[in-house]
């Protein structure tokens, strides 16, 4: 058989190899044309679309305007958009201008738009779109949920929680918390990366659920990401009364990024008697922490935090004897003073003196 | 008898390299496709300029080297003081500038000098002063002067003065998008499982773009076909290349002209190598050989968007001095490294990586050559089949096009940065010419960067430069 077909090659003067590099050819040079048809065909389709498009939003943003200005009743408003949505693309569109307006709106305002999403049965699309099987209209779904605080989309938010996608966790959380369900922090398997953590306080910054939710409820985490977050919350929404629950998680706890972030939280909150617990983190061996805990005795400025801090300004390390002298400065002493009998370069302590290398 | 097999074998093994270098391209060309879907669908929504009001970012240090910049100095830190990003520090070093750089800048930007203490973390020449701006606005700036010793060596100094988390090296007289650096930052903060220890940018062509107040207005493509020629290898490169090897977490190379990196570990690498013209390069591998051998999770990161703007040599001699340079950087990075290759130790970067840098990076213009005379050779001996061989030109031909229609195709589909119709019909012509003319000259040159290297050349070569800030 396969001789048969070789010889019929030949005879048209075509041996195997041959045939093997025409095709070759053939098909690049085809995949080349496609690809350069394709993409004027992409060029001319989007310029098509973005105009169709602009046209579409600017009306439904006049529509909507009208309606915010009492001028059009919600049904009116529903009639008159809906004529306009005549196709998939263009409830895409209406989807993505909910999405990208909101924010635009507070107050009554908002509460008359979230109405509009409702009359419009947008919820609906909302919960369609976390059933999806694309992981970035689920992204989309979640964001809709959190915004306009969809409760029909609970359960569908609920089962996503655990997806291994880290966008759209992050984006499933940030929208269970502004539907006001925080059980997923106390889940064993919950973790925050640094971006949840933006992601997360933005939320919170702007449903005002700040007061809400305390940093005290995820200080008790087992993973170090939500202790983090967890002190993090603290001082940015200046709770003072977990001073205390801080100091005992910095001593009690060893993972560096916690002790590192409890301390940063300290400077903020009340670094006051803080060399009581000092030596205790001297002793870990990490120049990083060393250094925090210099600059925080230096807020303490006592007698005792100003001990700790003298056994440092000679240390072999020239980084942490900066902090230390700088921290001996914001205790209020002289520095030319530890120059007798010691060896300490004045080029450091000049260097501490002036400010200007304190600009951030 | 013999003589036909040694012949057979040589043939033999070109066709195979051949081959194998298709296939990467291939698999690279596959690869980044997938990436770059996956990157577009996860940034679609989000919106990065979150970060801009977020106090939990990490500090960022801007390193911008800058010798004898006097012409653009000025409006090029302008430029790079209005970055997009809250926690930032501007740390321009001038390393040892025999024109008025120093002069300019501390006249614009009210600087003075202050007593600070440089700690030599990681080896460099002498600091002579470090310089903070009096003026408010400018409060971020930090202008380091020191003695001359090079880019490496003024990036050190670089490291040495700074006090971010994370460092970016940019080449001064470059021109970043506003939001390039909440951009890079957004994988290191995204990672949970990995260490993230360094990301690169897309660097696109400047020449001819229009510029405004330090900020691009309009991209267009360049009107000389030697940079048209290297807007479509940088598309490649960029879109193709590394964003196919960031797929697999095997990308060794970050440009010098930007990247992000971790100054931590940068630290306890040593920092930029004095000895190299390929500082860049031999940064990032040394820096995952670090975490190979302590067995640390990491990954290096690629950004598909187009971030940073540069001006590319537009003179064929200037040109072929930068791919000599490239070539003699490739060469000590794989020297310096050699123990990696084909080390199970290193894992992908040891068994795949580093070897692509060998054969397909290094010896590839090599062989190509070798290729080309060995085939001429047996030509007028008359041991080729010219049959075969035309279509082997023809297939090899065909094959550069589609990868060059493909890294085109990319790039309108995702950027767009060429919409005016004209420019897209000269990129494609700038394809179908550039095997014949452009392609030959980087083979010349990296044969060029081999002699030097191996002769003992160790200098950068002369980059003269029009500055893109002129236009417009």
């Amino acid at each position: 058989m396969v001789e048969k077909w070789q010889d019929r090659l030949e005879m048209y003067g075509l041996d195997s190899l041959t045939l093997v590099f025409v095709t070759s050819f053939l098909f690049f040079s085809l995949v080349s044309l496609g690809l350069v048809l394709h993409m004027f065909y992409y060029g001319y389709r989007l310029k098509k679309r973005t105009v169709i498009l602009q046209n579409l939003r600017n009306g439904i943003s006049d529509l909507v305007a009208e309606y915010l200005s009492e001028g059009l009743d919600i049904k009116e408003t529903e009639k008159k958009i809906e004529a306009q949505i005549n196709s998939r693309e263009k409830k895409r569109l209406l989807l993505d201008f909910f999405l990208d307006t909101t924010d635009h709106f507070k107050g009554e305002n908002r509460t008359l738009f979230r109405d509009l999403f409702y009359q419009l049965k947008l919820h609906d699309a909302t919960v369609k779109l976390l059933k999806s099987r694309s992981w970035d209209k689920k992204v989309k779904g979640a964001k809709l949920a959190g915004k306009f605080k969809v409760d029909e989309a609970f359960s569908a938010l609920t089962k996503l929680q655990i997806t291994n996608r880290k966008l759209l966790r992050s984006e499933i959380r940030a929208a269970l918390l502004q539907l006001n369900d925080f059980r997923w922090i106390h889940r064993n398997f919950s973790r925050v990366s640094d971006w949840d953590q933006v992601l997360i306080l933005e939320k919170l910054k702007r449903e005002r659920i700040g007061n809400v939710l305390n940093g005290k409820e995820w200080l008790s985490s087992r993973h170090p990401s939500m202790v983090v977050f967890g002190i993090r919350l603290c001082y940015l929404f200046n709770d003072f009364e977990s001073v205390e629950q801080i100091k005992s998680i910095i001593t009690e706890r060893r993972e560096k990024p916690i002790i590192l972030e409890g301390l940063k939280a300290l400077k903020f909150l009340y670094p006051f008697e803080f060399h009581e617990i000092a030596e205790e983190l001297m002793k870990i061996d990490d120049s990083d922490i060393k250094n925090s805990v210099l600059e925080l005795l230096g807020l303490d400025g006592s007698l005792e935090a100003v001990e700790i801090i003298e056994r440092f300004i000679q240390a072999d390390y020239i980084p942490t004897q900066l902090v230390a002298l700088r921290a001996l400065k914001i205790a209020g002493r002289d520095l030319f003073k530890y120059t007798h009998g010691r060896y300490i370069d004045v080029k450091l302590i000049e260097h501490i003196n002036d400010e200007k290398n304190y600009i951030n | 008898m013999t003589d036909f097999l040694v012949l057979n074998i040589i043939i033999t093994f070109f066709i195979v390299f051949a081959f194998g270098i298709m296939l990467s391209y291939l698999i690279l060309a596959l690869l980044s496709y997938m990436e770059i879907r996956k990157y577009i669908h996860a940034f679609g929504y989000v919106k990065s300029n979150l970060m801009l009001s977020s106090p939990i970012v990490p500090r960022v240090s801007i390193l911008a080297p800058a010798y004898n910049e006097a012409l653009n100095i000025v409006a090029n830190v302008r430029s790079l003081l209005s970055l997009q990003y809250t926690d930032m520090e501007l740390v321009i070093i001038n390393d040892g500038s025999k024109d008025n750089s120093m002069d300019l800048l501390i006249e614009a930007y009210k600087l003075e000098k202050t007593s600070f203490y440089p700690y030599e973390y990681v080896s460099c020449k002498k600091i002579k002063g470090v310089y903070r701006s009096v003026h408010p606005s400018f409060s971020s700036l930090v202008v380091v002067d020191k003695e001359n010793g090079g880019k490496s060596d003024a990036l050190n100094a670089g490291i040495n003065v700074s006090s971010g988390k994370l460092f970016a090296c940019i080449d001064v007289d470059c021109i970043l998008e506003p939001n390039s650096i909440i951009k890079m930052v957004i994988p290191f903060i995204r990672e949970r499982s990995k260490k993230i220890i360094a990301t690169g940018g897309v660097i696109r062509i400047a020449n001819d773009c229009v510029f405004k107040g330090g900020r691009l207005q309009k991209v267009r493509l360049p009107n000389s076909w030697i940079c048209r020629w290297q807007v479509l290898e940088y598309m490649r490169s960029f879109l193709l290349g590394r964003m196919g090897w960031a797929r697999v977490n095997g990308l060794l190379l970050i440009s010098g002209a930007f990247g992000l990196f971790n100054r931590k570990l940068a630290i306890e690498a040593g920092g930029y190598r004095h000895d190299t013209v390929g500082e860049d390069m031999e940064l990032v591998v040394r820096m995952r050989r670090i975490m190979e051998e302590k067995r640390i999770p990491y990954a290096v990161k690629f950004i598909p968007d187009p971030l940073c703007w540069t001006e590319a040599p537009s003179s064929w001699k200037i040109l072929g001095r930068q791919r000599n340079r490239w070539t003699r950087g490739t060469m000590d990075t794989l020297k310096f490294h050699r123990k990696m290759l084909f080390n199970p130790r290193y894992r992908f970067t040891g068994m795949v990586s580093f070897p692509y840098w060998l054969f397909f990076e290094w010896l590839a213009p090599i062989i190509e050559f070798l290729g080309i005379i060995i085939t001429i050779l047996l030509l007028v001996l008359g041991y080729v089949n010219v049959k075969f061989l035309i279509l082997t030109i023809i297939l090899v031909y065909s094959f550069a096009v589609m990868i060059s229609m493909y890294a085109l195709w990319t790039d309108q589909r995702t950027y767009m940065q060429y919409k005016d119709r004209g420019d897209q019909w000269r990129l494609i012509l700038a394809a179908f010419l550039e095997p014949f003319i452009y392609h030959p000259f980087l083979v010349w040159s990296a044969l060029k960067g081999n002699i030097d290297y191996f002769s003992g050349k160790k200098s950068w070569g002369t980059m003269t430069r029009r500055g893109i800030a002129k236009n417009g």
